[in-house]
């Protein structure tokens, strides 16, 4: 027995010895010629192992379980909470239809209270802007270029033919009429002035 | 081929199949823990460590590296968490020696108290972590540059370096207690 365990660490020591060699030639050599200095591993190490591997695997299942009967505490009370308000929301729209009748009544009221106070306004607006003006209007009969090159570039174009000129009866006649001195004054009602100043409406008939 | 089939039942999380692996791996895990942590106890409750975090994590195990590049450096990682978490106290060699020697082998004790592998084991043990692993890793594993460049995350020529620094260093711890090249 004795002489085969120095028999084996007569050979550990062979390496051990080639080791010792190298290193001190300053190189690089193989590994491995130190392996006679493994350490032995405890006898209870490999049962240590798998009995640590087991309870992790144990202790990981125990912990999947808590985790999931956590999650299903969590969903049954969610679950709960929600039916209860359910029930709550149910009873709460019943009383809320009730005071929906009451309140569509007063709102139908309102709603038409404020549609005809719109339509008002809007009829006022209209009437406002479809108001009519009466207007002074001269009809001048003219074939003069001069006078119509005149309306084209000073006057407003009310319609094809009839302009609003911001001008004097004396200067409206001095550069409209010209010699004719023919014209035809009346007075009618006009809509889309462009503002409230009062206006020469001239007709030009060629 | 085997080793394949064998890490595929393990990810189909096959018991059997575990304990097969790790019986091949528990002492190289083992003893990269021990010549870490420099302390049995703790070597063996890292071991544990890295073995729930093997079993836990072989299903992200996609055969990019050799599986014993992957379990090396799940077993460096958890000792170097281990020893950021505990913030161990890293004992001598000597205490080592003193608190375990029953469990080590008394015959060879009685031949011979110290001899030069436990030298040996000694000067390694008082290196810095840095060279205490990768001596493990070369000297004692005998894994290649690219694994151990694997393992610990680094460039292979990094790893090179580290090897000849380490060596240096270990050369200079035999010479202390007197042992020089040729025994």
């Amino acid at each position: 027995m004795s002489l085969l365990k120095l028999a084996l660490k007569g050979g550990a020591s062979m390496e051990i010895q080639q080791y010792l060699e190298r290193l001190n030639e300053d190189k690089e050599f193989e590994g491995g010629l130190l392996s006679g200095l493994c350490e032995e591993t405890p006898q209870e190490l490999h049962n240590n192992i798998i009995r640590s591997v087991e309870y992790d695997g144990r202790a990981k299942k125990e912990r999947m379980k808590k985790l999931l009967k956590s999650v299903a505490a969590v969903f049954i009370l969610v679950f709960a909470l929600s039916t209860a308000r359910g029930f709550l929301e149910i009873g709460g729209s019943a009383k809320k239809t009730a005071e929906n009748v009451v309140l569509s009544g007063a709102n139908q009221k309102q709603d038409s209270q404020e549609k005809q106070s719109v339509i008002s306004q809007d009829s006022t607006m209209d009437e406002k802007n479809l108001s009519k003006k009466t207007v002074r209007t001269y009809k001048i009969y003219t074939s003069n270029n001069e006078a119509v090159n005149f309306l084209n570039l000073n006057a407003k174009v009310i319609d094809e033919g009839t302009y609003a000129v911001d001008i004097s009866f004396e200067e409206a006649f001095r550069k409209l009429a010209g010699n004719n001195q023919s014209y035809f004054e009346s007075t009618e009602l006009l809509e889309n002035l462009p503002d409230d100043r009062e206006y020469f409406i001239v007709e030009v008939e060629k | 081929m085997e080793e394949r089939d064998l890490i595929l039942r393990c990810q189909s999380r096959d018991e059997n199949a575990f304990e097969s692996l790790i019986s091949t791996y528990e002492a190289k895990i083992y003893n990269l823990c021990f010549y870490t942590l420099k302390n049995r106890e703790d070597a063996m409750d890292a071991t544990q460590e890295a073995s729930i975090k093997i079993y836990r994590y072989i299903n992200s195990f996609r055969g990019n590296s050799s599986i014993s590049t992957w379990i090396y450096r799940i077993t460096y990682n958890t000792c170097m968490d281990y020893i950021k978490k505990r913030k161990i106290n890293i004992v001598s060699y000597e205490e080592v020696v003193n608190v375990e020697d029953n469990i080590s082998s008394k015959v060879e004790a009685i031949v011979e108290k110290k001899e030069l592998k436990d030298k040996i084991k000694e000067c390694i043990l008082k290196l810095n972590s840095e060279h205490r692993t990768i001596i493990l890793l070369r000297d004692i594993n005998g894994l290649s540059y690219q694994e151990i460049a694997d393992i610990l995350n680094i460039e292979m020529g990094t790893v090179k370096s580290r090897i000849s620094r380490a060596r240096e260093a270990l050369k200079n711890e035999l010479v202390k207690i007197g042992i020089k090249g040729g025994g």
